[in-house]
């Protein structure tokens, strides 16, 4: 056979992969845009902030995804959704405003894709990022005590500063303060919601 | 490998001129081949070492937290990174560049590009997982490495293959033989995959909805293509040679081939069952990695009837055992990602311990076994001994690793499912139930670890040692009999 004619069918059968699995979702799942909702009428997905896409990197290149998925999925099959990991399924026009989407493949933690419908105050993200063992007995999640610095406390005491418990407090008359890094990261978790309406991913009925 | 049993059919007596040529062709890619070794075994430490800190990290959560460079999240990447790019792949070209000079039968003047290229690569490849380690890594698995060292490796990668076809490119009419037709298949595809997946996800900004079926596609082809039809290229060269047996059925070898590439690329999706994909898509993944075990069939049918009886003898031998142990853990790595895609086994076992293990046992178990064997049988061809005792060693201590992977991903991540699935479950009972089997994981890392520092050693010490002349005799015929189309 002549290695013209093999590569010839090289990429005719590798390509239809190709084709149908990076083509054909770049361009369709690429091109959806946001809609504004018919039953709320408001835009879905709604908008992010830029904190949060910023914070997106933040959590890009820690490497979170390498412990946390975010993707809920549907019943009957998977227990998702009775865990508590979100109202709905998710689908890929759930993930249009990131960049990119941080799926994941394992769950040593629990999935992220609606915590920010959990936890609500900012305060918590910052005393489980400092140091996740004190908020969480048990937890084999890394502290990440490097996104946050100890300053001399200047008069008032920082909204910002962490209410620190545990071994690694500050000195006295300092204050534990979250980076501008990890104030995008907590931003963007707590614009981990997907509790808004689509038409593709209807709710599944509430059990009492 | 000399002894030979009555049984095996004779071997073509080789005419000395065409020994000295064969001697003389494996001379000239020597060092161009040894460096792609050295590299990858340089990389194979460096990325089992990144591994055992991430391992260690799993276990003992606050080891290294001092600093933002050894976050688990950072290590991890680091240290996939480095076996993927580093070691697999180097050591598979390394391999497929000798196999090419073998084939084309031609005396190689001139590695000056291939030796940078290797160079850049490894450049490339420094700076990519120094990179990640310092919060540059792009999130997205196996597509860490930052924009600039992505597009070195693959420019080092252009220049290399540009180099290959130039001056190895076979004769016309000759025929294309399957081990060489994996290799430079896989060429092709990595080239097609790293250019598209980074040009898509890394150079450029997609939005987050398409993020999940590209890297699906890439992570798949990836294992699945590149470093799979690397090790099969070795396996398909080296296992018929050893047993001194042509191959068994060039119709099963064809079947192979195409059926592995075609369910190959669309396997991609199986890490996203249930998840925000379309279902088809899903659907269709689900169905090519089962189908893969029909070529794994294939090709564990052909390579067992080639060895057929000299099977033990192989076994003996501390290189071939390398070999057939790497066809085994293939074969038990494809069955294994087939397992987990059937829909209600992954409402289980996904997301698990499980897919780590999975993930363990393709780089250590199908690609380094197999690699490993292909590096130690060449050695002795450049004219480089080693211990056969502590070549043994270093296979049981990868094997005992290998072992531990196993049996932990398999019923920790059983356990450590069913906890998930299990709504009554709260979370931190989940991390409960898995943490002895991390231990155990992390045992097996660090034994893998010893295996491989052992095994740069014994490299190290053997290459050290000036060339001798080649202490297996170079007359051994390669079998060239089985073309990818008949
Ligand atoms: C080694 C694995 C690991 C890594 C890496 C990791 N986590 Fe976690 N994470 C966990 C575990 C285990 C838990 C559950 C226990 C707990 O709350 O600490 C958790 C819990 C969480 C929670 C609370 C979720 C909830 O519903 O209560 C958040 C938020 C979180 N992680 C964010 C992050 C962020 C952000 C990063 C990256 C900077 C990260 N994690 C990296 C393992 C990890």
């Amino acid at each position: 056979m002549k290695s013209s004619s093999l590569f010839l069918g090289v990429a005719i059968v590798f390509g239809l992969s190709w084709v149908g699995l990076v083509a054909y979702p770049y361009v369709e799942l690429g091109g959806v845009q946001p809609e504004v909702s018919e039953e709320t009428g408001s835009l879905v997905p709604p908008p992010v902030s830029g904190v949060a896409i910023e914070g997106q990197r933040v959590y890009a290149a820690n490497g979170c995804v390498y412990c946390h998925s975010q993707q809920v999925r549907p019943l009957p099959l998977f227990t998702d959704i009775p865990k508590g990991l979100g109202p709905r399924q998710t689908v890929a026009r759930d993930y249009l405003r990131y960049q990119p989407a941080s799926l994941g493949r394992v769950r040593t933690g629990p999935d992220l894709a609606n915590v920010g419908l959990r936890r609500t105050e900012a305060s918590w993200f910052y005393q489980h990022l400092y140091e996740p063992s004190v908020v969480s007995p048990g937890s084999n999640m890394p502290a990440y005590r490097y996104l946050f610095e100890e300053r001399e406390i200047q008069g008032q005491r920082s909204d910002l500063a962490v209410n620190v418990q545990g071994p690694h407090q500050p000195k006295p008359g300092y204050e534990i303060v979250p980076t501008p890094e990890a104030q995008a990261l907590v931003g963007y978790l707590m614009s981990l919601k997907r509790d808004y309406p689509l038409p593709e991913a209807p709710k599944p009925p509430e059990e009492g | 490998m000399t002894a030979s049993t009555p049984t095996t059919q004779p071997t073509v007596p080789a005419d000395s001129s065409a020994a000295a040529r064969r001697a003389e062709v494996d001379r000239s890619v020597r060092g161009l081949v040894l460096f792609c070794f050295a590299s990858a075994i340089f990389w194979l430490v460096v990325g089992s070492f990144l591994q055992v800190i991430s391992g260690t990290q799993l276990v003992i959560p606050s080891f290294l937290d001092c600093a933002a460079f050894f976050t688990f999240g950072r290590v991890q990447p680091a240290g996939l990174t480095a076996l993927v790019f580093g070691w697999g792949s180097l050591a598979g070209l390394g391999f497929g560049i000798w196999q090419m000079a073998r084939a084309s039968g031609k005396v190689v003047r001139g590695v000056t590009l291939p030796v940078c290229s290797v160079i850049l690569w490894n450049l490339a490849l420094v700076g990519g997982v120094l990179g990640i380690l310092a919060g540059k890594g792009s999130g997205i698995p196996y597509l860490e490495l930052p924009g600039p060292a992505a597009f070195a490796i693959l420019l080092a990668f252009g220049l290399l293959v540009i180099w290959l076809l130039l001056t190895l490119r076979g004769t016309p009419g000759q025929p294309l033989y399957i081990a060489k037709a994996f290799f430079v298949v896989a060429l092709f595809l990595f080239a097609w995959l790293y250019s598209s997946a980074n040009t898509l996800l890394i150079w450029t900004v997609s939005p987050g909805s398409v993020t999940g079926p590209i890297e699906g596609w890439f992570e798949n082809g990836l294992f699945g293509l590149w470093l799979t039809f690397l090790s099969l290229s070795a396996l398909f060269y080296l296992l018929p040679v050893a047993a001194g047996r042509p191959l068994h059925s060039q119709g099963l070898a064809t079947f192979a081939f195409w059926t592995l590439l075609f369910f190959g690329g669309w396997g991609g999706m199986r890490y996203f069952i249930g998840g925000p994909i379309p279902a088809w898509m899903v659907s269709a993944s689900v169905v090519a990695t089962f189908l893969l075990i029909l070529p794994a069939l294939a090709v564990v049918t052909n390579l067992g009837r080639t060895i057929g009886d000299a099977g033990s003898r192989l076994w003996e031998a501390p290189t071939t055992r390398y070999l057939i142990a790497g066809l085994i853990f293939y074969f038990s790595w494809v069955v294994g990602c087939a397992f987990v895609a059937i829909p209600t086994v992954s409402s289980i076992f996904h997301f698990t311990i499980y897919q780590e293990g999975l993930t363990l046992i393709a780089i250590y178990g199908f690609v380094s076994l197999t690699l490993i064997g292909a590096i130690l049988t060449l050695l002795p061809r450049f004219g480089h001994s080693f211990n056969p005792a502590s070549a043994s060693l270093h296979f049981w201590l990868i094997i005992v690793g290998l072992g531990l992977f196993a049996t932990s991903a398999t019923i920790g991540g059983l356990l450590q499912g069913f906890a998930l699935y299990d709504v009554e479950v709260s979370f931190l009972n989940v991390v409960d139930y898995v943490f002895p089997f991390r231990v155990l994981v992390f045992v097996g890392l660090l034994t893998v670890f010893a295996a491989t520092l052992g095994f740069a050693a014994l490299f190290a010490r053997s290459v050290y040692v000036p060339a001798k002349e080649p202490a297996v005799p170079v007359s051994q015929p390669v079998p060239q009999n089985v073309e990818v189309v008949a």
